[in-house]
């Protein structure tokens, strides 16, 4: 499979469905992975099969304030520098490039990282959906050491991180990224291919491809038949609370339900991401599954910080990637994870 | 000695309207004069027409020139681009995502140029030979010249630098970013690409503005409207007129506003192809959240938030139901009232008894067309519902032409109010925009500083307003917005601020 220019509109859209309501926005990541294709051709999409055993798995992610990465634009050559930076350390050149975390901008800038190398990019990601923190990827949940991780800016700067754990590395790259001025783009669990087999998220860069054209050629009920989701609730935004604290953008909608949902009414709650479906006392959908806001007539994804009073939209419910849904993936990002106390449930088995 | 009193123009791909107003919105006289071929030709006949007899101390124009051009591809000079932030941003050159077509008529040279600032407020130095080479190897196509800098609102000093530069080796004029546009690079970027381009199309407008302003009296203050419904002047205008391109929204808002002194409100302009509805906090127009697209350029422009549907007085109904075509402005040939074949939301209205327009017997017993109306309204409704702030039913007042099609009751409406002069309210809205200022700034608000930054930001908005014209004594804050940034090693913010107040009196003689 390749993603040629043509490609990226939907795949990007898949990423911003993935993104769960957050994920960050994909415009520019989409322009920059335009500039590089249109400069050195289609990316190849390589299941992590074709990757030989030893050869190595580059994930990449970008750091930072979005305030500040609207002005901040990468040089285009991070990924050079970070092939580099691995290169030297495991003596070994980069085989695939990867996506750290598949939803929103993160799933699409990987994209113009493959271009500019010339290398595949690897049909598999950290997450299957955007989650705010940098431990909740699977290659954690799997036990891999994020050590080392590499972080570089746009002026050539190169930062080798050997941290002791998870908790270290988001501390200590939060720190890089500071003295970046900002925004950084980073190389981090960086892995054989057979490591990587059994600690990434398989399939999602096909899913988004997949997802984006099925919300183009069939809506919402497209996108449900495409990622075996659950409708929730379609209905009209008649509610919003936003508040910004701790760093995360953290709130509530609250949907009517028109059509043959009248009378029924979700709250959905949101960090970030939306985190959780609520009727009434009863959970609809609950972190780490996904929860999307589709726009009623366009299938359209609709990040959180877009949502607006009397929108018509459906909530979907999608289900997570099966790391997400063993113990450890629990602890990691489920519901309590979040400081919700409704245990979780996977989505296709609660009868909305 | 009578009151002075202020004009209003706003020129429409078919009518021009003028009016003459006092200060508090109470509408003296006013015209409808055909736009010309030449627009300069109906303002200066409508402003002599509207104004005689009158003492007039302000005119003030809406034009949807500016904008014309750009969704035409028409008069736009070609630009050379300039970038400051080299090695950083190359990822994304100039142009990426515009369409092929307006490249073609506006892309000269690009240079991205070594340079920058960040947000922490480190310099990345320029390179001035490299600035001289640039300028120095322009061709004799290159009519205009758009420099922008990363972080140029925050420090806009490099971005000055690159353009004396500029001024010691070719004589052609620049567009600095920092007064084009607010934070994010390529939207800013664009809108400085545009403004650039736009330099010839406003020239001619304003030329004629200021000559048919003159004619009243030496004294007689000339102004353009701007995107947020605030006044710029002349010499403003010829160096921003990209500014000018959202003024039409703003205008119909605020003179909603000022016709019905009311501040807090959702208001539908109905035209002959459309109907927008947005909404007034505090007297003025929110603006939208996400930047608006301009002919196809993503810029960072603050708009008026609009919901936009096709429902106009032009819309045609073909077997009972609304379509999405507008007769526009063949409406007096085309619609039924008219002795025209296409039936249209008017002639559903006048079947109905809420218009009279055209020849009522013409669709006398045209009961088929009442499901359009209703349909129509509904849409209309929807639109209202969308642009609510809070739970509950609003309050809407009706302006434009169009505002005959609908009842006198929506579902979510409280009130309906449909005041006098709505059919110009946008020459109201032109005639009563006030002089505003804006500032941003990105500050440390730790150590209990947020206050104290908040107040700075807004006395940079306050003297940019001042300087733009604006009474001092008369400013009110319009809005005020902080936003934290995360991964900083300080508690930095980025705090935005907007003022705005009437125009000063002009010194008596």
């Amino acid at each position: 499979m390749q993603l040629g220019a043509d490609d990226l509109a939907d795949y990007a859209q898949g990423c911003a469905i993935l993104g769960s309501g957050g994920g960050g926005d994909v415009g520019a990541a989409v322009l920059q992975a335009r500039a590089a294709i249109e400069a050195t051709g289609p990316v190849r999409v390589a299941d992590l099969d074709e990757v030989a055993d030893r050869e190595l798995v580059m994930p990449i992610a970008g750091w930072g304030a979005p305030t500040v990465g609207i002005e901040k634009l990468g040089s285009g050559r991070e990924g050079e520098h970070l092939a580099a930076a691995v290169r030297r350390w495991f003596d070994a050149p980069v085989a695939a490039v990867m996506a750290g975390e598949i939803g929103g901008g993160n799933g699409v800038l990987p994209v113009a990282v493959a271009a500019q190398l010339g290398l595949p990019l690897a049909d598999a990601d950290g997450m299957g959906r955007a989650f705010p923190e940098g431990q909740q990827v699977s290659m954690y949940v799997a036990g891999l050491s994020p050590t080392p991780a590499f972080l570089c800016d746009e002026h050539g700067n190169l930062v080798t991180l050997e941290p002791s754990d998870g908790g270290w590395f988001e501390r200590l790259a939060r720190a890089v990224t500071v003295s970046f001025g900002g925004t950084a783009i980073g190389a981090d669990f960086v892995m054989t291919a057979h490591a990587a087999r059994g600690a990434t998220v398989r399939g999602t860069v096909s899913l988004a491809l997949m997802l984006g054209r099925a919300a183009r050629d069939g809506g919402v009920q497209g996108v449900l038949d495409a990622g075996a989701g659950v409708a929730l609730i379609t209905g009209k935004v008649t509610d919003l609370e936003r508040r910004t604290t701790g760093g995360f953008a953290r709130g509530t909608v609250t949907l009517a339900g028109t059509g043959s949902d009248v009378g029924r009414t979700v709250t959905i709650h949101v960090q970030n991401e939306n985190l959780l479906a609520i009727e009434g006392d009863r959970a609809l959908a609950v972190v780490p599954d996904l929860i999307v806001l589709l726009d009623e007539a366009t299938g359209v994804a609709v990040p959180t910080e877009r949502v607006r009073f009397g929108q018509r939209v459906t909530a979907i419910g999608l289900p997570c990637a099966p790391v997400w849904r063993t113990p450890a993936g629990l602890a990691v990002a489920g519901p309590t994870a979040f400081g919700f106390a409704h245990g979780y449930t996977p989505v296709e088995t609660i009868r909305a | 000695m009578p009151e002075p009193l202020r004009v209003g123009i706003d020129v429409g791909g078919t009518n021009t309207d003028a009016v003459v107003v006092d200060r508090h919105g109470v509408v003296h006289a006013r015209v409808k004069e055909p736009t010309t071929a030449d627009p300069v030709d109906s303002i200066a006949t409508a402003l002599r027409t509207v104004a005689a007899g009158r003492a007039i101390e302000q005119v003030a124009l809406g034009t949807t020139h500016a904008i014309n051009a750009i969704v035409q591809r028409d008069g736009l000079a070609r630009v050379a681009v300039v970038r400051l932030g080299a090695p950083g941003t190359l990822a994304i050159p100039p142009f990426a995502g515009w369409p092929s077509d307006l490249v073609r008529a506006v892309r000269g040279d690009v240079l991205l140029a070594r340079g920058g600032v960040e947000v922490d407020g480190r310099i990345h130095p320029l390179d001035p030979d490299e600035l001289r080479r640039f300028g120095e190897s322009l061709g004799a196509d290159i009519a205009a010249v758009a420099i922008t800098g990363t972080f140029s609102p925050l420090d806009p000093e490099q971005e000055e630098h690159a353009a004396s530069i500029f001024a010691e080796v070719c004589d052609l004029p620049v567009s600095l970013g920092h007064t084009i546009g607010g934070l994010g690079l390529l939207e800013r970027e664009n809108a400085t690409v545009l403004n650039a381009a736009l330099g010839e199309v406003i020239e001619h407008v304003v030329d004629g503005l200021e000559a048919a302003a003159a004619s009243l009296g030496p004294h007689v203050g000339a102004y353009l409207t701007q995107n947020d419904g605030t006044l710029l002047s002349p010499a403003f205008a010829r160096r921003a007129p990209v500014l000018t391109i959202g003024s039409g929204p703003s205008n119909s808002l605020r003179g909603a506003a000022a016709i019905t002194g009311r501040t807090d409100v959702v208001v539908v302009d109905i035209g002959g192809t459309s109907a927008d509805v947005g909404i007034l906090v505090g007297g003025f127009p929110r603006e939208s959240s996400v930047g608006v697209t301009v002919g196809g350029v993503t810029t960072n422009f603050r708009m008026p938030d609009l919901v936009s549907v096709a429902v106009g007085g032009g819309t045609a109904i073909a077997e009972g139901r609304l379509t999405s075509v507008s007769v526009g402005r063949r409406l007096r040939a085309e619609s039924l009232v008219f002795g025209g074949s296409t039936p249209t939301l008017t002639d559903a209205a006048v079947a109905v008894g809420r218009a009279q327009i055209g020849d009522a017997a013409r669709v006398a017993g045209r009961d088929d067309l009442q499901p359009a109306l209703a349909e129509a309204e509904a849409i209309v409704a929807d639109a209202v519902d969308r642009m609510r702030l809070s739970r509950g039913d609003v309050d809407l007042v009706v302006v434009g032409g169009g505002g005959v099609l609908l009842g006198d009751t929506l579902p979510g409406v409280r009130t309906l109010d449909r005041p006098d002069h709505a059919d110009v309210a946008n020459a109201v809205g032109a005639a009563l925009a006030p002089m505003s200022g804006e500032a941003e700034r990105i500050a440390d608000v730790g150590d209990g500083r947020r206050a104290a930054e908040i107040e700075r930001c807004l006395d940079e908005a306050r003297e940019r307003a001042v300087a733009a014209g604006a009474d001092a004594d008369r400013l009110a804050t319009v809005w005020v917005e902080e936003i934290p940034l995360a991964y900083m090693d300080r508690p930095l913010s980025r705090v935005r601020a907007k003022v705005a107040g009437p125009a000063r009196v002009a010194p008596s003689r």
